[in-house]
């Protein structure tokens, strides 16, 4: 692996700490299993690149992509909470309208970005290498939105959203409206990812209808392999762990992919993805194996 | 003041399971009052907890509290009114939360939740004091995840939060079923000292006689729901679990095969 190949992972990396984030909130925080992301992310993306070929400015289009990826989340948690259905199902049904969604907003199956003006503009006219300066802005943009998701849970509004994820009887007999914790939190979740999806499409010079397939996986292995790696346990290093986890993941993938002797090529990622996640969800089993073995034969 | 008129609640209308768990509860609990709640397995003693905290909406029958018509608030939009401890240690708290962030939840309690921090130094200063008279060391351990605490532990802190702000009623929900009998008799202990310092008006539902002797000045024994006696004051001072079977006897003209009720 050569250094572009590094920063561009470790980007990459950054960028899907946002869907980290994003995915963490509402499995780990709100108990909500969330496919909806598959949607949001491209959806984020398309939102953001139409607005930005129509002549809108690219910091309004990102605007209009948080809160087109809010309203997203926001139907699935209702679409769950309202008519009780199951909170995959619900995210699977908000997940393909968004296919048709995307399209219908792009008009296209995808858009190109080349030649616009977004966000990462200004920094482009630098004189440093464009290979720092991108990763620093992602870098300056991830611990921005970390920092202001890590106040949120530290207020009275967010302890009460984190209180319904971990024991809704007890919230309620706080006086949390636990639904209303679960629309919200859901609607902030994909905001995130909508985030990404912009930031992605701004950065790539690109939004394609077809982007979002496995950005659940690619949130849900940050997650877990930053869980596997810190075991945190405060909720600062939680969300740290999950950018972390993000580009230590996109680092092993491109090693894997990078590696003359496995083989491997561009199109066997996704099932890098899974081998990767699959082992790392395992380990804490492993773990806990290994200890039991260790100790029976002590006392043994 | 808490006032049921008529209270109805059945699960399962309509099909073969139908249960008529509560059939016309009329009852007062005056300011001050500590009602212990008895009664055999099914009795309905759990439901009318329930169904007062807004967990169960009642079919007929209204339910007020100080005056204020509260039948049709779900449990979340009682919080302002009533204090809740769960029977088992586990559901009143946030395993995953730490001590004070439970603590901070429960100060609180039934009000807006805003942007601000949810914990600051004067929070913490309260918390410590209120820690402190557990006499369990958990002042030091504010930042632990309640998780990691016994069931006792957790009890008694759970106990704590009920109490942290006003409420029109504290609702314990056999909250010492779950324990051993010397942790058992630490929650009743504190439970008695609470309600004492804070005069507070409170209802326990209980499965054991003796406690309901133990606590309170008032018992109310409920079966197959609808209550059966409700003696206070005078006329229950210097009561034995013998005089309550015997009371039982006559109010229902049924005997009490139910042995959980006269053990403890």
């Amino acid at each position: 692996m050569n250094l572009i190949q590094f920063m561009g992972a470790v980007e990459m990396g950054l960028l899907y700490g946002l869907v980290a984030m994003g995915v963490w909130l509402s499995f780990r925080i709100l108990d909500f299993p969330d496919l909806t992301v598959d949607g949001s992310f491209p959806l984020g993306a398309a939102v953001c690149a139409i607005l930005i070929v129509s002549g809108v400015d690219p910091w309004v289009s990102t605007l209009a992509a948080i809160l087109a990826g809010m309203v997203a989340g926001f139907v699935t948690a209702w679409i769950s909470v309202r008519w009780n259905i199951l909170h995959l199902l619900a995210s699977i049904l908000t997940l393909t309208a968004l296919y048709s969604i995307n399209l219908r907003i792009m008009g296209r199956p995808n858009i190109a970005l080349l030649g616009e003006t977004t966000i990462f503009t200004p920094i482009e006219n630098l004189t440093y290498p464009h290979l720092y300066t991108m990763s620093g802005a992602m870098l300056v943009m991830v611990a921005v939105a970390l920092l202001l998701l890590y106040r949120f849970l530290s207020s009275e509004k967010g302890l009460a959203m984190r209180a319904t994820g971990s024991n809704i009887r007890m919230a309620k007999a706080q006086g949390i409206a636990v639904n209303k914790q679960i629309l919200f939190g859901l609607a902030l979740s994909n905001g995130l990812v909508a985030l990404a999806g912009a930031f992605f499409a701004q950065s790539q010079g690109f939004a394609d209808v077809s982007m979002g397939g496995g950005t659940i996986i690619a949130g849900l292995a940050a997650v877990i392999v930053g869980e596997a790696f810190f075991n945190p346990k405060v909720i600062i290093a939680a969300l740290v762990a999950c950018v972390i986890g993000s580009i230590f993941y996109r680092l092993v993938i491109a090693m894997a992919l990078n590696a003359g002797f496995l083989g491997l090529q561009a199109s066997d990622l996704q099932l890098v993805s899974a081998v990767l996640v699959g082992i790392a969800m395992m380990t804490p089993r492993l773990r806990a194996k290994i200890i039991d073995f260790k100790s029976s034969r002590s006392q043994a | 003041m808490i006032r049921l008129k008529d209270v109805h609640v059945t699960f399962n209308r309509g099909t073969a399971t139908e249960k008529k768990a509560l059939r016309g509860i009329s009852l007062t609990i005056k300011e001050g009052d500590f009602v212990c709640v008895i009664g055999g397995n099914g009795a309905g003693k759990s439901t009318f907890l329930n169904t007062l905290c807004g967990d169960t909406i009642p079919e007929r029958g209204t339910i007020s509290i100080d005056n204020k018509n509260v039948t049709s608030l779900l449990s979340w939009q009682r919080a302002p009114y009533v204090a809740r401890v769960f029977q088992d240690p586990v559901a009143g708290t946030c395993a995953n939360l730490t001590i004070e962030e439970n603590l901070a939840l429960a100060m609180t309690r039934g009000e807006k939740r805003g942007f601000k921090l949810a914990l600051n130094k004067e929070y913490r200063e309260i918390f410590r004091a209120q820690m402190s008279r557990l006499k369990l060391g958990l002042e030091n351990r504010l930042n632990s995840p309640i998780g990691l605490l016994s069931g006792g532990q957790r009890q008694a802190v759970s106990l704590i939060m009920a109490v942290l702000k006003p409420m029109k009623i504290l609702a314990l929900d056999e909250h010492t079923a779950a324990l051993d009998p010397k942790t058992a008799d630490f929650i009743l202990k504190l439970t008695r000292e609470i309600v004492a310092e804070n005069n507070l008006t409170s209802l326990m539902v209980t499965h054991s006689m003796q406690q309901a002797l133990d606590l309170g000045n008032r018992i109310l024994m409920l079966h197959e729901g609808r209550i059966v006696f409700d003696v206070a004051g005078k006329k229950r001072d210097g009561l034995t679990v013998a005089d309550l079977v015997d009371l039982f006897h006559k109010a229902s003209g049924l005997t009490l095969d139910d042995e959980s009720l006269l053990l403890n």
